[in-house]
C-alpha cells in the first residue's frame, strides 16, 4: 500500500511538477477552445452547402467528409507535420496541430449538422418561403436553429471527442497535458504525473460524459 | 391506490369492470397476474395465493392470459411466431407441436390465413385478435382484458368483440376492463363499478344499468348512455 | 517546377519501393489489431449491458463507473497508463497487448452504453406481454427485448466501432509496428515524406470501404420501426 502511494500518488513529486502539469492543462484547454468553435462553424457551413442540393457539390462534400472521417487523426497529424515543410510551408507547431484537428473535426461536425438539417420536415421550409423569407433567411432563422436543437447530444458528444483528441498533439511534442505528464514521468522515474494527469482528464470530462449519456437516452427513445 | 378490494370471480363468469379514468380499474386487473403488486392482501388463483411469494409466478402466469390495450405484439416476429413463442420457450414444446397449437388458436380468432403476416401488415383489429390468440394458446383458466378495444378505430371494434363473445359462449372465464357498455349489457354476468380505488357497487348488468343503488353509478351510467 | 518538386517529395518511386514492404506488413498488423479490438470490445460491451439488465445493484454501480471512466479518458492516456504506469506495480505487458487491451476496454464502455440505451428504448409493453405469458426475465430479454434493441443500436455502434479502430494508430506511440509507425520512421530515415504518403494510402484503402459501409448501414437501419 505504502509503495503504491509512493509510486502513484507521491505528494512531493506532485508539488514539484504541479505547475508544469497545470500549464499543460492550460494548453489543452486553449487548443480545445480554438478547435471547437472553428469546427462547429465549418461543419455548419458544409451542411448548409449540402442543402443546396447541387449534385456535383454534394458529391464533393461527401467525398471530403468521408475522406477525413476515414483518416485516423494521428495519421493526418503526422502527415501534415512531416509533409508540410516539403511544400515549403513553415507553420508554428500550434498551427500544424490546429490545422490537422480542424480538418478532422469539421468533417464530423459537418455530418452531424447534415443529418440534423435533413431531419427537419419539408413543411417548415415551405411555410417560411411562403411568407416571403429567402432561402438563406429560412436556413438561418428556421431550419438551422431547429436542426441544432435536434442534434445537440451529438454536438456535445463530438465536442467531448475533440477535447480527448488534443492528447494526440503530445506525439509531435506540443506541450499539452499528456505531453507534460509524460516528460515529468521520465524525469522523475515516477508514475504520479501520469496518474494525476489521468485524474485531471476524468475531472474535466466526466461531467460532459454524464450530460451526453442523459441526452442520448432521450434521443434514442424518441426514434 | 386501491382500497379494500374484495372481488371473487367464478369459473365461466364474464365480469365487466367499469368506472371513470383513474378509478383503479386497470390497476386491479393487473394485480390479477401480478403485473402490479398489491401492498397488502391476497390474490388467489385456482386455490393458491400468488401474491404470497413462495409461488412460481411464471408457472402461474401460463394459466392467466392477458390482452393489452396497445396489443403489444412482438414486431420482429410474424403472427404465428408471436402466438407460439411462449409455447416453445416456457412450455418447452417442439416446433411442430407449437405450430399446430398456434394455428388452432389463430383459427379460433379467425386469422389462420394471416399466420405468416407481420404485425405491421395487419390492421389494429387483426393485431388485437392475434394478441388474443397468443393468450389462448397457453390454454389459460382465465382471460384478462385491459381496455382491449380502446385503441381501435370504431369499425374494427366489432371484430374483436365478436371473438370475445365467442370465447364467452365457449365457457371461458373472463375479466374485462372496458368502456363498451353495449357489450357489457349483452354479455356480462356481472358488472363491477369502481371509483377512487374502491368497488362502489356490483351486480347483474340489468340491475347496475337499470336501477343502481349508488348515485355516482347512476350518474356515470347516464353519462355513458348519452353516447351509446 | 513546383509540381515536379511535389512529386519528388511525396511520390518518390525510389523511396516508395524501399519502404513499401514494411507498410504492407504494418497493414496486416493494423487490420488484425482492429478486428481483435472490435470482437473483444463488442462482446464485453454486450455482456455488461445484459448484466445490467438483471439489476444487481453492486454490479450496476461498477458497470456505470467503468463505462463513464473509459468514455471520459482519452484513449491515448489509457494506453500510456497501461504501458507505463502499471509496470511500477509489477504488471507489465507488450506494447501490442497494451494497445489491444486499452482500445477494447474503451470500445466496450461505449458499446455497453449504446446497447443499454437500446434495451431501455424497447417499449415496456413488450416486456409485460412476454412476462404475462409466463416467460422468465432471461427469456424475455433474449427473445423479445434484445432483438428489438439491437436494431436500434446498429447505426451508433458502427460509427463508434470505426472511430475506435482508427485508434490502432495510437499504438505507434509505444512502438507497435503498425502502419504509421513504419511510415513515420521510414520518412525520417529517408528524409523524404513518401513513406508517409504510402502510409496514408494504406489507411485510406483500409478505412474508406469501412466508412462507406457504415454509411450504408446507417441509411438501411434508419427507419426500421
Amino acid at each position: 500500500m505504502e509503495q503504491i502511494v509512493q509510486l502513484f500518488f507521491n505528494m512531493a513529486i506532485l508539488e514539484r511538477v504541479g505547475p508544469f502539469l497545470l500549464r499543460g492543462l492550460g494548453m489543452t484547454l486553449l487548443l480545445s477552445l480554438v478547435i471547437v468553435p472553428m469546427g462547429v462553424i465549418s461543419g455548419a457551413i458544409v451542411a448548409m452547402l449540402y442543402s443546396l442540393r447541387r449534385r456535383w457539390l454534394n458529391w464533393l462534400l461527401i467525398a471530403y467528409v468521408d475522406f477525413f472521417r476515414a483518416f485516423p487523426p494521428l495519421v493526418l497529424l503526422l502527415f501534415i507535420y512531416g509533409g508540410l515543410p516539403f511544400l515549403g510551408v513553415d507553420l508554428p507547431l500550434f498551427g500544424t496541430v490546429a490545422l490537422a484537428f480542424l480538418l478532422n473535426t469539421s468533417s464530423y461536425y459537418g455530418e452531424i449538422f447534415r443529418a440534423g438539417i435533413e431531419s427537419i420536415p419539408r413543411g417548415q421550409t415551405e411555410a417560411a418561403r411562403s411568407t416571403g423569407l429567402s432561402g438563406w433567411q429560412t436556413m438561418l432563422y428556421v431550419t438551422l436553429p431547429q436542426a441544432t436543437r435536434n442534434v445537440l447530444p451529438d454536438l456535445i458528444s463530438n465536442t467531448l471527442e475533440v477535447i480527448k483528441l488534443t492528447t494526440l498533439a503530445s506525439v509531435v511534442g506540443f506541450s499539452e497535458l499528456l505531453n507534460n505528464a509524460r516528460n515529468a514521468q521520465a524525469l522523475t522515474y515516477n508514475a504520479t504525473p501520469i496518474v494525476v494527469a489521468a485524474l485531471a482528464y476524468l475531472a474535466l470530462l466526466w461531467p460532459l460524459v454524464r450530460l451526453v449519456s442523459r441526452l442520448e437516452h432521450k434521443s434514442i427513445a424518441v426514434r | 391506490m386501491l382500497k379494500g378490494i374484495d372481488l371473487a370471480v367464478a369459473t365461466g363468469e364474464l365480469v365487466f369492470i367499469i368506472g371513470p379514468s383513474g378509478s383503479g380499474k386497470s390497476t386491479l386487473l393487473r394485480c390479477c397476474n401480478l403485473l402490479e403488486e398489491p401492498s397488502s392482501g391476497q390474490v388467489i388463483v385456482d386455490g393458491a395465493d400468488i401474491a404470497g411469494g413462495d409461488v412460481d409466478l411464471n408457472r402461474v402466469r401460463q394459466k392467466i392470459g392477458m390482452v393489452f390495450q396497445s396489443f403489444n405484439l412482438y414486431p420482429h416476429m410474424d403472427a404465428l411466431g408471436n402466438v407460439t413463442l411462449a409455447l416453445r420457450k416456457v412450455q418447452k414444446k417442439t416446433k411442430a407441436e407449437s405450430n399446430e397449437i398456434g394455428l388452432r388458436a389463430l383459427k379460433r380468432v379467425g386469422l389462420a390465413e394471416k399466420a405468416k403476416s407481420f404485425p405491421n401488415e395487419l390492421s389494429g383489429g387483426q393485431q388485437q385478435r392475434v394478441a388474443i390468440a397468443r393468450a389462448l394458446a397457453l390454454e389459460p383458466l382465465v382471460l384478462l382484458f385491459d381496455e382491449p378495444t380502446s385503441a381501435l378505430d370504431p369499425e374494427l371494434v366489432g371484430s374483436v368483440l365478436k371473438v370475445m363473445r365467442e370465447l364467452r359462449e365457449s365457457g371461458m372465464t373472463m375479466v374485462v376492463v372496458s368502456h363498451e357498455m353495449g357489450f357489457a349489457r349483452a354479455a356480462a354476468d356481472r358488472v363491477v363499478f369502481m371509483d377512487h380505488g374502491r368497488i362502489l357497487e356490483q351486480g347483474a348488468p340489468q340491475k347496475l344499468f337499470g336501477s343502481p343503488e349508488h348515485a355516482r353509478v347512476a350518474e356515470f351510467v347516464a353519462q355513458i348512455s348519452r353516447h351509446d | 517546377m513546383e509540381l515536379q518538386r511535389l512529386a519528388f517529395s511525396f511520390f518518390n518511386a525510389d523511396v516508395a519501393s524501399r519502404y513499401w514492404p514494411q507498410i504492407v506488413e504494418g497493414f496486416w498488423l493494423t487490420t488484425q489489431l482492429g478486428a481483435a479490438v472490435i470482437v473483444a470490445g463488442i462482446v464485453l460491451g454486450l455482456a455488461l449491458a445484459l448484466l445490467r439488465a438483471f439489476h444487481f445493484k453492486p454490479a450496476n454501480f461498477l458497470i456505470v463507473f467503468f463505462a463513464d471512466a473509459l468514455r471520459a479518458l482519452p484513449p491515448l492516456v489509457v494506453i500510456i497508463l497501461l504501458f507505463f504506469a502499471l509496470p511500477f506495480v509489477g504488471i507489465s505487458m507488450s506494447a501490442l497487448m497494451a494497445t489491444w487491451l486499452s482500445l477494447s476496454l474503451v470500445l466496450a464502455a461505449f458499446a455497453e452504453e449504446i446497447f443499454w440505451a437500446g434495451i431501455l428504448a424497447v417499449p415496456k409493453g413488450q416486456t409485460e406481454a412476454a412476462r404475462s405469458t409466463g416467460m422468465t426475465r432471461a427469456q424475455t430479454l433474449m427473445n423479445v427485448v434484445l432483438p428489438q434493441a439491437l436494431r436500434l443500436t446498429i447505426p451508433p455502434l458502427t460509427n463508434r466501432m470505426i472511430s475506435i479502430t482508427k485508434g490502432t494508430a495510437l499504438g505507434s506511440v509505444i512502438a507497435v509496428h503498425e502502419i504509421i509507425y513504419h511510415a513515420s520512421s521510414g520518412a525520417s530515415e529517408a528524409g523524404n515524406p513518401t513513406p508517409l504518403t504510402l502510409g496514408a494510402l494504406a489507411y485510406l484503402v483500409l478505412f474508406v470501404p469501412v466508412v462507406i459501409f457504415g454509411r450504408w448501414v446507417e441509411t438501411r437501419f434508419a427507419w426500421k420501426r
